[in-house]
């Protein structure tokens, strides 16, 4: 903080009137950005407060049980709210996007940044700039009325094909006692097309834009010097790449936890194509809910008090939770950079 | 690599008199040396778009030599070296023609393995470029992308090019800790043992000391005669004196041009070209 006022005093040491001028500029800039982050930090403990006040009933009524249940019936003296199949399917929901937007989007940077020639990279950099723009609601149009359905009559069909015979591992019980099998489990139930997997490949091609760009941006940062060390020294053209994305591992990461961020909050998009109940299934064709998603759908048909007391406890829980993962992601961001 | 080990003796006793380099007195080329060239350039000429930088250069390199490459800037020294390992073919619109032959294989011919010749050809940068890794791995990067497992025999390898290198007393205790937190001197160091880690028998040098000190650069250069007894070196520089302390043939180049090649007693001290005596004399560059 001392920093940047010293130094000032001492590149306009010659005129007093500069002088004058740069002690107020710096005192403006600070105070700007420590009232930045006052504000930041005062927002986000209004909307803790908020939400924790309008939870208030509901914490005091369910309790623990709000994290152990996952029965949701909010029809007036049944009134029972367990948060578990909705936090259970915004990390499914979250964890398929992940594993599916990271490499691909890790992929497309690559192809942008070092292969492909300036013709093709340029108008590729802008489609993914367009498809970034593109608001949540639209995806899920298309995800609803024309995804869905093809999941369901193609690629889900093939999928199930593939693999509801297949039985490696005992995984658990069916309700009716019979043994669940990996990956036949993954299937069970048969194509739906409103479902897990649905749900988590709308959110891979909505988080795709933002990974991709911004491992683009990154990417080419990799410094020319070590591009030209690298080959010097007989890598090919991959072993370079890989140098390449080692460097930028921690702006890699920074990508991903963006996109876990957009996926856990996003909710129209979601909402459309995963089926909509409070189920709990390791089936990927199984519909469900998300925490964001049953916010979305239900707040305006929450009419009675204790109902939409509930939901502000999925509010706070949303919150309290993106706030932990976004806390994990920086313990683990600073075990992988370089000290 | 054939020549080389059966003329080992010969070009011991040729190097005894090349050591004496470093005050200007450079090995009478004789027919015995004459025959064992490590770089044989014939006809290059390279262009970049339509724009000619190096016009039709003839060179000889001796092998186990330090030859180094002067000429005011923008005169194609470093385009020309970059000849030598094919790195020329990372730059987009740049063409080379004629031919470059490394221990008599043209390297510019149809089913050249690039990564094996630029293995065989070391480079060294302006500008000390080690990996942001710890100093251990950037010395074990060139081994492992070759192929060379096992941590043992890593190891053994990185300790003897760090000694070769002359940087091995001063990292020892610290092989793990961050290539980045040495001096530009040690980085630059580095950067020399990481290229010779795998045995090259070439080492380019694009202006190695421009970036540091005094101090550094006398360690780089007796570095660079001490390597010059296993090790063919090419070395770009825009310092006469270096030129002088190091080389044992020097080549200058004006406008894309080889103007003249000699001993670097001779270039400096009786050229035979006009402009070599100006250059050399300060008169331009
Ligand atoms: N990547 C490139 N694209 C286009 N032209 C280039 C490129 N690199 C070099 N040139 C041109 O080729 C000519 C020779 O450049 P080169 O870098 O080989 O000179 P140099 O002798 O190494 O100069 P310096 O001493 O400044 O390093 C210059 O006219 C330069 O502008
Ligand atoms: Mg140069």
């Amino acid at each position: 903080m001392s920093e940047p006022t010293n130094r000032s005093s001492i590149a306009s040491g010659s005129h007093p009137r500069h002088r004058f001028f740069r002690g107020v500029l710096d005192r403006l800039t600070i105070g700007l950005s420590m009232g930045g982050v006052v504000m930041m930090f005062g927002i986000l403990l209004l909307i803790f407060a908020v939400l924790l006040n309008g939870a208030w009933m509901a914490i005091g009524h369910i309790g623990w049980k709000f994290f152990t249940t996952s029965t949701w019936n909010p029809v007036p003296g049944m009134d029972k709210y367990g948060v578990l199949a909705f936090a259970y399917g915004t990390a499914v929901t979250t964890f398929i996007a992940l594993l599916l937007a990271v490499p691909l989007s890790i992929g497309c940077a690559v192809f942008i940044t070092r292969l492909a020639p300036p013709w093709l990279a340029a108008p590729v950099s802008f489609l993914l700039e367009l498809l970034a723009a593109i608001p949540s609601v639209v995806y899920g149009l298309w995800g609803a009325f024309v995804m869905s359905p093809w999941l369901q009559t193609h690629f889900e069909m093939w999928m199930w094909k593939a693999l509801r015979n297949i039985k490696w591992i005992p995984v658990g019980h069916y309700p009716g006692h019979r043994t669940e099998y990996f990956p036949a489990n993954l299937v069970h139930g048969g194509p739906s097309g409103s479902d897990f997997l649905a749900g988590g490949l709308i959110l891979t091609i909505m988080i795709l834009p933002i990974i991709t760009a911004i491992t683009r941006d990154v990417l080419q940062q990799f410094p020319e010097e070590l591009e030209q060390g690298a080959y010097g020294l007989g890598a090919t053209w991959w072993q370079t790449t890989r140098l390449a994305l080692t460097y930028c591992r921690v702006g890699i990461f920074g990508a991903a936890v963006l996109g876990m961020a957009r996926a856990i909050g996003e909710t129209m998009a979601v909402v459309m194509v995963i089926g909509n109940t409070d189920r709990i299934s390791s089936s990927l064709f199984a519909g469900g809910q998300t925490m964001a998603g049953v916010f979305v759908n239900e707040f305006l048909e929450a009419d009675h008090p204790i109902y939409l007391s509930a939901m502000m406890y999925v509010a706070l829980t949303l919150l309290v939770s993106a706030l932990l993962t976004n806390l994990a992601a920086r313990v683990l961001l600073n075990r992988i950079a370089p000290s | 690599m054939i020549l080389a080990d059966t003329s080992t003796d010969i070009s011991q006793k040729a190097h005894g008199a090349g050591t004496h380099g470093l005050t200007g007195t450079v090995p009478v080329t004789t027919s015995a040396t004459a025959a064992r060239q490590a770089v044989e350039v014939q006809n290059l000429e390279v262009f970049y778009g339509q724009h000619r930088a190096v016009h039709n250069v003839n060179l000889k390199i001796n092998h186990r030599e330090v030859t180094a490459f002067i000429g005011p800037s923008g005169c194609g020294k470093s385009t020309i070296l970059r000849c030598f390992n094919r790195m020329n073919d990372l730059v987009k619109h740049c063409r080379v023609q004629g031919s470059v032959k490394i221990h008599g294989a043209d390297i510019y011919a149809r089913g050249t393995d690039v990564m094996e010749l630029r293995k065989r050809t070391g480079m060294v940068f302006q500008k000390p470029n080690p990996f942001p890794k710890s100093i251990h791995e950037n010395v074990a990067y060139p081994l492992r992308i070759h192929g060379v497992r096992g941590k043992a025999v890593i190891a053994e390898k990185v300790e003897k090019s760090l000694r070769l290198a002359g940087l091995w007393d001063e990292v020892k205790d610290r092989l793990h800790a961050s290539a980045l937190s040495l001096s530009g001197g040690q980085q630059q160091r580095l950067c020399i043992a990481r290229a010779i880690a795998v045995d090259p028998d070439v080492l380019l040098m694009d202006e190695p000391c421009s970036a540091l000190d005094p101090i550094a650069t006398k360690t780089i250069e007796s570095l660079i005669n001490e390597l010059s007894k296993t090790i063919t070196i090419v070395v770009v520089t825009h310092n006469m004196h270096q030129a002088v302390r190091v080389a044992h043939q020097t080549a200058f180049f004006y406008m894309g041009n080889l103007v003249e090649t000699g001993p670097t007693d001779k270039i400096f001290h009786n050229p035979v070209q006009h402009q070599t005596l100006a250059y050399v004399t300060g008169q331009f560059g």
